[in-house]
């Protein structure tokens, strides 16, 4: 499903959580995303696909609704080629009511300390 | 039809435009909605409503991205477009060109080009506006419209060579290849 040279990049335009740069190949994307995907269970987070700019996406969401981020793949040959992630929310007001990033980052790392 | 139902008719039109050149759906709308106020304050009824407000919209969205383009350049980490949901605007028959100048990687690609080379491209190849239309638009000569269309196809090839990575790419760099070798042929 994904591409080997698999890449993906994030926007939080320093203003939310972001990956400081981009992940590149399936093998690192998928420890990526495996790590994250617990979190955003923690959370209640809920991934809604849908398409964005004419492409596969999904709006990722709070337990309240509030827009995370907005999620675009590029796929060619039926593998993901890219993955990109806009979370700053001076770029999401027009998709909803915006989620407060750095709040669901301190609610997920406290989540991960009860846990361990 | 009074002005303002002209206006609404063509709003997604004129917000397709602005889209494509801004890459931001807020700026966007701001051009659309300055559009409105100088249709609204034109003592002038324009021969095409089409052609007048195209051409205002795209100017304000030159101006815009020249401003834009100085703020991006102190962005922090990977600026990426604003995500847009639903594009209003559609065209049976430039489906192809507008889904593939909405993507992602398409809108990053086209930070690469001046605002004035953008605006011409997304005019002329998305839109499929006449070069005397595209000329009026952005206000320069047409014989400089096409220079200005060639360059910003190359950086766009080269763009989208240098990353294959993007969605429907080989779809597009495919279609832009019969795109060129269609223009050589056709005297437009």
């Amino acid at each position: 499903m994904l591409a080997a040279d698999v890449q993906m990049v994030g926007d939080g335009g320093g203003k939310a959580p972001a990956f400081a740069r981009s992940v590149i190949g399936a093998d690192n994307v998928a420890r990526v995303l495996a790590s994250i995907s617990p979190v955003l269970a923690g959370i209640d987070a809920r991934v809604e696909p849908r398409e964005v700019n004419g492409q596969p996406g999904a709006i990722l969401r709070d337990r309240d609704g509030n827009v995370v981020s907005a999620l675009t793949l590029d796929v060619l040959g039926g593998r993901i080629q890219t993955i990109r992630s806009v979370s700053n929310p001076d770029k999401l007001g027009h998709v909803g009511p915006v989620a407060d990033a750095w709040a669901i980052a301190r609610e997920a790392k406290q989540a991960r300390r009860l846990r361990d | 039809m009074t002005r303002a139902e002209e206006f609404e008719e063509l709003r997604p039109l004129l917000f397709a435009i602005a889209y494509r050149i801004l890459g931001s759906v807020s700026e966007a709308d701001d051009a659309v909605q300055e559009t409105w106020l100088r249709y609204e304050a034109s003592p002038t009824q324009p021969t095409s409503t089409k052609a007048f407000l195209s051409a205002v919209v795209t100017r304000i969205s030159i101006d815009v991205l020249r401003s834009a383009r100085v703020r991006r350049e102190t962005y922090v980490g990977q600026w990426f477009p604003e995500p847009l949901l639903t594009d209003p605007y559609e065209d049976p028959e430039r489906s192809a060109e507008l889904a593939d100048s909405v993507s992602m990687a398409a809108l990053v690609l086209l930070e690469r080009l001046t605002p004035l080379e953008r605006a011409v491209f997304v005019l002329r190849e998305v839109f499929g506006f006449g070069f005397p239309e595209v000329a009026s638009a952005v206000g320069r000569s047409e014989a400089a419209c096409r220079q200005l269309a060639v360059r910003a196809r190359r950086h766009m090839d080269v763009g989208r060579l240098g990353s294959r990575r993007t969605a429907g790419n080989a779809r597009s760099w495919r279609r832009g290849s019969s795109m060129r070798s269609g223009m050589a042929t056709s005297t437009d």
